[in-house]
Order: C-alpha cells, then structure tokens, then sequence
C-alpha cells in the first residue's frame, strides 16, 4: 500500500490521484455503451446484465435514462452511482429551462455533469463516481446530433461514434473500422444497425440484452423493443453468415 | 380583470384565457397565453399578480415534469391538483405568499373522465363543472347554469363559451383583446385558433 | 368583511342520542357572497370517528389532510384506530401549535367509543380550547342561528331516527337564515354497528 491513496485530496509523488484512477477500474468493469451519431439521429445502446431466473425483469432499471425531453444519457460502471448523477442532472435540466426559459444545450449539461463529477475529486470525505456516461441528443431547435462522454475525473469530450465500459477497446476499434466522418450512418436503420452490429462485437448473448434508444430532433426519443432489436440481430447474423460462405466457396476455387 | 373560464364537457376540458396583459391604464399586450401545459393531459390556466403568475406557473411546470421524467409516469389530474393546492396552501402562511389563482384542466387516462380544478391563492380547491376567476365569473355564470349540460360536445361547449364572451364582451369596462381557447382531451392539450 | 372564518362560509353540527351520534354539514363553498361550488363536505372520519371542520376552505382541507396523516402513524404505532377523546386531545394540540398564526377552523369531533359505546362530541375554538358537550356542538357562520335552534329542537336521549330529524331541522332552518351557509347538506347519524349518511334536499339560494 503506497499510503497514497487513502485520502482523496493527495496527490502521489508522480501526479496521480489513486481514487479517479480507480474509478476508471471501475467502470471498465460495468457493463459496455455505445453512442452513435448518424446524419440526423443519434442511436445509443447498451449492454444489460442478463436477468436472473427468478428477477422481474420490468422493474430492473435501464441503463439508459432520459434527461430532459431531448437527451438521453448512458452510463458505464457503477450502477448505483450513476442513480446520484441522473438525478442531478434532471434536477438541473429543469431548474435550468425554469429560469432561462429554454431547455439545457446537451453541451451545458455534459458540462454539468462533468462538473459533478470533478467536484467529487476534490472535497474531503467523498469518493469520486465509479461512472463514464455517454450523453446524447439535440440542442433545442437545432437538428445537429450531440455526442459527448465524462470520466470520473471530470474530463468531457464530443465524439462522433464512441464506446465505454467492459470491451470498449473492441468496440472503439470496431467503430473506427466501420464508421466515417465523412459518411456517417444515412439513415436512421443504418445508425442502429450499425450500434447494434458494435454492441455484437462484445455482447454474446444476442438481442435479449441489448437496450437502444434512438433519439431525433426535436425531442423525439424513441426506445426499440426486444423484438426490433431481434431483427436487426439476425439480418446480422444472417450477413456474417453469408459472408462466411463466400469466403468458404473462393477457398474451394483456389 | 384578467379573465380564465374553464368548462368540463363529456369527453374534453375547454380553458379560455383573455388575452391582454394590462398594467394600470394601459395594455401592453394582445396576445398573451395565460396558460402552461403541466403534462400530457393537463393544462392549468393562471391570473393574478403580475410577477407571481408565471414564476409560479413554470416552477409548477418543473415539478410535474420532473416527476414526469423521475417516474417514467404521468401523475393523474387528481395528484397535479393536489400538489398545486398543496404548494398555494403553503406559499399563503409564508413570508411572501404567491397571488395566484388557477385552474386545472386534465383527462385522467385511466379512468377516462374529464375533471377540472379551481383552485385559488388561499389554497381553496373544488372540482367543478365550469368555473371562473375573478370578475368573470360574475357575467357568465348565470349564462353557464342555464345552459350547461354534463353531456355536452365541444362544439356544445364552444357554443356555450362564445355565449359567454360575448355577454363579456358587452359588459366588461375594459378590452380583454378576446380569448384563447385551449382544450384537453384523451389526445392530449391543443390549441383551437378557430373556434 | 375579510374575515378570514367567513370567507367561505358553512356550518356544522353535532348531536348525541341514546346509544347514538349525529354531525351533520352543509355542502356550500362560497368567496363571499358569491357561491362557488355545492358539494364541498365538511366533515371527514377517521376509523369510526368523525371530524367536521368549518372555517377558511383551505384550512379545513389541510388541517383534514393532516389529520389523516396523523390519524394512519397513530394506528400504525398503537395498532388500534383512534377514539374520538383522543382524536379531541390530538385535534386541540395540533391547533395550538399554530398558537401565533392559527388554522382558521372550528372543528367539531362526534363519534361512540368503541369500548363502551358512549357517545362523545367535542368543539373547539381556532385555537384549540376544547368544548366538550353532552348535549349538541355548533360551529360556523350560523353558529348563533344553530345555537337557537338546537336549544329549542333538542331532547336527550332521543332514537337514531328521532335524532337524525332534529338534526336536520336544526340544521336547515339554521342555515336558511345565513346568507353564507346551505346548498344542500349531509348528515351522518353514527351507531354502534352501522353508519348512515344521508344528503339533504335543501333551498338553493
């Protein structure tokens, strides 16, 4: 034990802070969520612990939570922690349109919550959140999709198409495989295909525990059923299936 | 003098608010929304002090709403009216009370009924048929016991509300600049601009 | 004129019989001479016990919710429901702790103990001061009308049924001469195993 760590206002010899570093532990453990933007929507999904046999599958919560009317936002890590930064979240979002007469910019509130979360790094007796969200929608009366991550640390940043938690790495480097700048996803289908197909890459079981929330312009978030995102799973699997075979048959000319 | 008519019908709520804003002797506005649309289905119409009324009306709006999103669940008309009689009730033994009057229309889904709440700055809350605030009540309530039906279709409803703009038309000392008509059904809160 | 008691206006009463109790309100609400609403009831029961509140309309709506509130914790830590002589200490506690910026109320509590079946009504001031009657209790804009009424109408010891025509009478002809009370009226007439409330057809002006 370095001794370095116990309290969370000290900084190590080297510049570190102990406690944030793991928190970052931590929400490389949760569950992963992915964030995608397309040309106009941005399609967030995520991982879902699998049901235990005798748990009730409808009161075990999402994982991915409305804001306000047209943000979404998803987290990695500790689920219980992430209950504390919905919450204040929501409570700013309304406080926020309550006296500025307009609904928060999905910049503010990333900035907000990123805020929190610094602050948490900071004061004595506390510990930082065990939490990365993605935070997604559209500013109000603007059809530019928004993107945006937070660590623990407080550190914020906008990404086009990004992943966080369990297998992120996979994810990431799946996504800058498959997506463009130049060319994102045309088509709203083709941005949850393509979340879907990420997710996929680390999620073994399959549409059951997938969760995915479209949200367009306009304060239009939509949730897919169980059985949407089926769909989408086997026009997938029936894809790779295909793929697999032309590979097979060109071995076979050869 | 700000006018707020409510009247419940079969199957919808109908608010109408007088649109002008007056400041002494002078009106500064014609077409002012003396309404806020609380959730899906319900709808609160306000008069009364200048600076309280939307200040009260949107921290009401932030509630609701955020219970709303907390929830994943619409609180029933009942449960809104309740809260907002409950905030009235304790702003009137504070040091500043809010001087605001409302009423409350909604459309409970899952009982399928209309309701409409008055409510005024003391916290005194009755459901009733129709209802008014202010003067307003004095010139059309007379028309609304006469020809109000429990039964009645919007359009019955509409036709009983011009009767009694009209007659406010005729009788009040100032220009309200005519009303906006707003109506909450099983579909939600709408405008009517033609009515 | 801004009295804040007879803003809304009403009235309540209650009475014993033999083995039985009566309370009995009347439904108007009012801003003053204006009448508002016809179905506003004034009296509440929490268990077997009955709780009339006249007074400011806001106050009888709080000060009722907040009765029940305090009426569910008490059966929940006593696991028994509540008597009307304790519900008559909670009532006068409750008032007086608003000693300096009171409940504008005059609560009226009736009801038969559940153990030895008598029958109990107890008034109160707005502050608390317990009244407690063997005979009958007023309370309201009609307060001096009732007064005179039950004083000339009332008998001891009378029958459920005789009970709930005195009342009545009480009542209604207290009510017709105050311009802020009536639009109809519900009395309950309470006995060991069975309650029964009734509305009154009464003059509508």
């Amino acid at each position: 034990m370095s001794g370095y760590d116990r309290a969370l206002s000290i900084f190590s010899p080297d510049g570190h802070i102990f406690q944030v570093e793991y928190a970052l532990e931590a929400v490389k453990r949760g569950t992963c969520a992915v964030g995608i933007k397309g040309t106009d929507c941005v399609v967030v999904g995520c991982e879902r612990r699998s049901t235990l046999k005798l748990q009730d599958p409808r009161i075990t919560p999402s994982k991915i939570s409305t804001i306000d009317s047209h943000v979404v936002l998803s987290f990695a890590g500790l689920n219980a922690d992430s209950r504390i930064l919905i919450e204040k979240a929501r409570v700013e979002a309304q406080s926020h349109k309550l006296t500025l007469e307009d609904p928060v910019s999905i910049d503010y509130l990333t900035r907000y919550v990123a805020g929190v979360q610094q602050r948490y790094t900071q004061s004595g007796g506390v510990r930082p959140f065990g939490v990365s969200t993605l935070i997604a929608g559209f500013d109000p009366r603007d059809t530019q999709p928004k993107l945006y991550q937070t660590e623990p640390s407080g550190i914020y940043s906008a990404w086009s198409a990004q992943a966080i938690g369990r297998n992120s790495k996979t994810v990431r480097e799946f996504l800058e495989k498959n997506y463009s700048k130049e060319q994102p996803p045309a088509s709203e289908q083709e941005c949850v295909k393509l979340t879907v197909k990420a997710l996929l890459e680390v999620v073994q079981t399959g549409a059951k525990n997938i969760e995915i929330t479209v949200v367009r312009p306009h304060s239009k978030i939509g949730t897919l059923s169980s059985e949407d995102i089926g769909k989408y799973v086997d026009e997938i699997e029936q894809e790779k299936q295909q793929e697999l075979e032309k590979k097979k048959k060109k071995r076979g000319e050869n | 003098m700000d006018i707020t008519l409510g009247i419940r019908l079969k199957d919808s709520v109908i608010l109408a608010t007088s649109k002008a804003v007056t400041r002494g002797i002078s009106i500064l506005k014609a077409d002012d929304d003396k309404t806020r649309q609380l959730s899906e289905h319900s709808l609160m119409a306000f008069s009364g002090e200048a600076g309280d009324t939307v200040q009260f009306a949107e921290y009401i709006q932030a509630n609701i709403q955020l219970y709303a999103i907390r929830e994943n669940y619409e609180l029933s008309p009942q449960a809104v009216s309740s809260f907002v009689r409950q905030e009235l009730a304790k702003s009137i033994r504070s040091r500043k009370p809010f001087q605001v009057n409302v009423l409350l229309a909604g459309y409970d889904t899952h009982n399928n009924k209309t309701e409409l709440h008055q409510i005024d700055y003391l916290g005194t809350k009755v459901e009733l048929p129709y209802a008014a605030h202010g003067y307003s009540g004095f010139y059309t309530f007379s028309l609304l016991d006469r020809h109000y039906r429990p039964e009645m279709t919007l359009q019955e409803g509409l036709e009983l509300l011009k009767l009694c703009v009209e007659e406010l038309d005729r009788r009040m000392p100032v220009d309200f600049k005519g009303v906006l008509v707003k109506v909450v059904d099983k579909d939600g809160c709408r405008d009517l601009e033609e009515w | 004129m801004s009295d804040p008691s007879s803003i809304n206006g009403g009235i309540v009463v209650a009475m014993t019989g033999k083995d039985c109790v009566a309370i009995a309100c009347d439904l108007r609400l009012g801003s003053q001479s204006l009448g508002v609403a016809n179905n506003f009831e004034k009296i509440f029961h929490y268990g077997h016990v009955f709780l009339g509140l006249t007074g400011l309309a806001t106050d009888v709506t709080t000060l009722s919710e907040l009765f029940r509130y305090k009426t569910n914790l008490y059966k929940l830590k006593e696991d028994r429901l509540i008597e009307p002589d304790t519900l008559t200490q909670l009532v006068s506690s409750t008032l007086y702790e608003k000693r300096f910026g009171p409940y504008f109320t005059g609560p009226v509590v009736a009801g038969l103990n559940s153990k030895t079946g008598k029958p109990y009504i107890a008034g109160f001031d707005l502050i608390g001061c317990i009244d407690e009657a063997k005979d009958f209790v007023v309370s309201g804009t009609a307060s001096e009308q009732l007064f005179g009424m039950c004083e000339s109408l009332y008998e001891p010891n009378l029958e459920a049924e005789d009970l709930f025509e005195t009342i009545s009478q009480a009542l209604l002809n207290a009510a017709d001469r105050d311009a802020l009370s009536g639009w109809g009226a519900a009395v309950y007439i309470i006995k060991k195993d069975k309650v029964t409330k009734r509305y009154l057809k009464t003059r509508q002006d």
